[in-house]
């Protein structure tokens, strides 16, 4: 298994793919940062003279489309840098760039054959998804510390040309930690989901697609449809991933990050058990 | 006998189609193993059954003494290159064996070096494999197979697209590896020729089906030789023929005439024709080929 984790991670360094995922999310977290910097000063002012009405993350959790949080408070100063990067997460933007580099690795020895160099002599067939899920999980981290200090330094410099810099926030920092660990669970639950699809339908088209989908909350046409068809009010979107990754910032409550636990590790445990069965059961083609 | 591996009335269906239709089949330790079988003849689906990359529908396979479940142990003793060879084409050749030494749990150094220069890409190893030409990317793909040292090597088609040079440079090295290194080979082949060159016994399947399992001493006794005369008045020349003593020949559709005894009296034969008067346009020994006795087995050439 250790063995099949290294080659995985050998891989990964080593395709194309995944390496220009990664550069164009760096690039995007610089340029990201940048223009949010510009904007929240402008909305400082705009605030301050009362101009601004702002909308929380949980406002838009419902809607369709990728929303950002602004990193201004309502009495106009600035959020810490850790805010801003919560609010990142909750927006399901880094979410999709992960997810198209993962579902591309975890279908490209599949797509040039190289699998079968390996299926064969393992000895359990399983090993080979759970080492590429561990090198899929390792990516992930990567790609959301490299974000957070690329989008650190870009928003710092940023604002430190208008106003003077920004707080990281190290004093929420085990708070920050708290949020980081509970995202990292959901979005690899998330990405396990698609995986799950992109290995049953055999297409990283597919894959990706409803990834992106589900990030831009497609799946409120359920709610709408199973609300409507069985004539209730239960809401089934709490339950989704995605709904809990929109709600899961600096200022959840504890309800929210229990609630948030259990369907991240239901859902993570649940999609590749999944995964595993299909996996074994499958040919190598 | 022991064999490295054997099936016992082996299946594989994809919904209604059945692949490999009760397939017994036995390989002994240190030989070539030609398996020869037209388009999907079931060729491939066998191979990866026996790979582990497929799982039969039905019956039994046998490896390295081992049934059941006992065979994933022994599956680490098995290279394979199945189909194309399986690698990336933005690394380079030694990156790509790279991958399946860390696989395999191999950290020797200069290793892929070694592999690279079994299968004659010594000098290309920091190339990018996407700018390999076809015949070197087959040969990756062995050099693939090779990582770990395999006791039984399986290989589909691995001459597939290869020029006439490439083709000679694959038997040479199938040849030495079970000479120097006493592996067993199992090698799938469309160049039924070339398969007969390296081949000590052969498989061949159709339909799904296992027709017979021969070795290359009972091909050869079986695919008769015969002289074949093409002359420009065939029924003069077998009135000929028949008054040197021939009876077993044979005029084909197209006139020739092949006569399959008493193959050394060919000059006799020619000398004969010309005193008669007949023209002799051409007048050979043919060696009956692998083919044409694969060709009869699988029902002839509208079924290839």
């Amino acid at each position: 298994m250790l063995n099949l984790i290294r080659m995985n991670l050998f891989k990964m360094v080593h395709t194309k793919s995944i390496i220009v995922v990664f550069a164009v999310l760096m690039v995007f977290s610089n340029i990201s940062s940048c223009l949010t910097a510009d904007e929240s000063q402008e909305m400082v002012k705009d605030i301050q003279k009362g101009e601004v009405t702002l909308y929380s993350s949980d406002d838009l959790s419902a809607s369709f489309g990728i929303y950002v949080d602004t990193p201004v408070r309502s009495d106009g100063t600035l959020k810490e840098y850790v805010y801003v990067y919560c609010s990142d997460l909750n927006s399901g933007l880094l979410l999709l760039f992960i997810l198209i580099g993962a579902v591309l690795f975890f279908r490209g020895d599949e797509k040039n054959g190289f699998i079968k160099n390996i299926a064969g002599q393992t000895k359990h067939k399983y090993n080979i998804l759970l080492s590429k899920l561990v090198a899929v999980g390792v990516y992930t981290f990567v790609c959301m510390l490299c974000y957070m200090l690329i989008g650190y330094l870009s928003f710092a410099t940023g604002v430190a040309l208008v106003d003077g810099g920004i707080s990281f926030g190290i004093e929420y920092l085990p708070e920050a930690i708290k949020i980081f660990a509970l995202q990292y669970l959901l979005y690899m639950a998330f990405i396990s989901g698609l995986l799950l699809i992109t290995e049953v339908t055999k297409s990283t088209a597919v894959g990706i697609t409803a990834g992106s989908f589900g990030i831009m909350g497609f799946g409120m046409l359920f709610v709408t449809i199973s609300q409507k068809v069985f004539n209730t009010d239960f809401d089934i979107s709490k339950y989704y991933i995605n709904t809990n990754i929109s709600k899961v910032n600096m200022d959840a409550g504890a309800d929210i990050i229990k609630f948030a636990l259990v369907i991240g590790i239901v859902y993570f445990i649940i999609y590749n058990a999944l995964n595993i069965l299909w996996f074994s059961k499958k040919d190598i083609v | 006998m022991e064999y490295i591996l054997s099936t016992e009335n082996l299946c594989k269906q994809y919904s209604k189609h059945l692949a490999v239709d009760n397939v017994s089949l036995h390989i002994k330790r240190g030989e070539i193993y030609g398996f020869i079988g037209r388009n999907g003849a079931g060729k491939t689906t066998f191979m990866k059954m026996a790979c582990g990359l497929a799982t039969p529908t039905s019956g039994e396979i046998e490896l390295f003494g081992a049934r059941g479940s006992g065979i994933n142990m022994h599956r680490q003793r098995i290279g394979n290159l199945i189909e194309e060879p399986g690698i990336f084409p933005d690394m380079n050749g030694i990156n790509n064996l790279k991958c399946k030494c860390y696989a395999l749990g191999i950290y020797k150094k200069g290793y892929e070096e070694y592999l690279l220069e079994t299968v004659g890409l010594k000098d290309a190893g920091k190339k990018k494999v996407k700018k390999y030409s076809l015949g070197m990317k087959q040969r990756l793909g062995i050099a693939m197979a090779l990582v770990g040292g395999p006791d039984l090597l399986i290989l589909d088609e691995p001459i597939n697209g290869l020029d006439p040079q490439g083709i000679a440079e694959i038997r040479d090295m199938l040849l030495k590896l079970k000479n120097e290194k006493n592996m067993t080979i199992m090698v799938s082949s469309h160049i039924l020729e070339e398969l007969y060159k390296v081949a000590d016994t052969f498989g061949i399947i159709n339909n799904g089906k296992l027709v017979q399992e021969i070795s290359r001493e009972e091909l050869s006794a079986k695919c008769n030789d015969y002289i074949e005369i093409i002359v420009n008045d065939s029924a003069k020349a077998c009135t000929n023929i028949e008054k040197l003593g021939f009876s077993d020949y044979k005029v084909m559709d197209d006139g020739s005439i092949h006569i399959y005894r008493e193959l050394d009296r060919l000059g006799e034969i020619n000398r004969e024709l010309v005193i008669s008067g007949c023209i002799v346009n051409s007048i050979k020994l043919v060696q009956e080929n692998l083919e044409n006795y694969f060709l009869e087995l699988t029902g002839g050439v509208q079924n290839a």
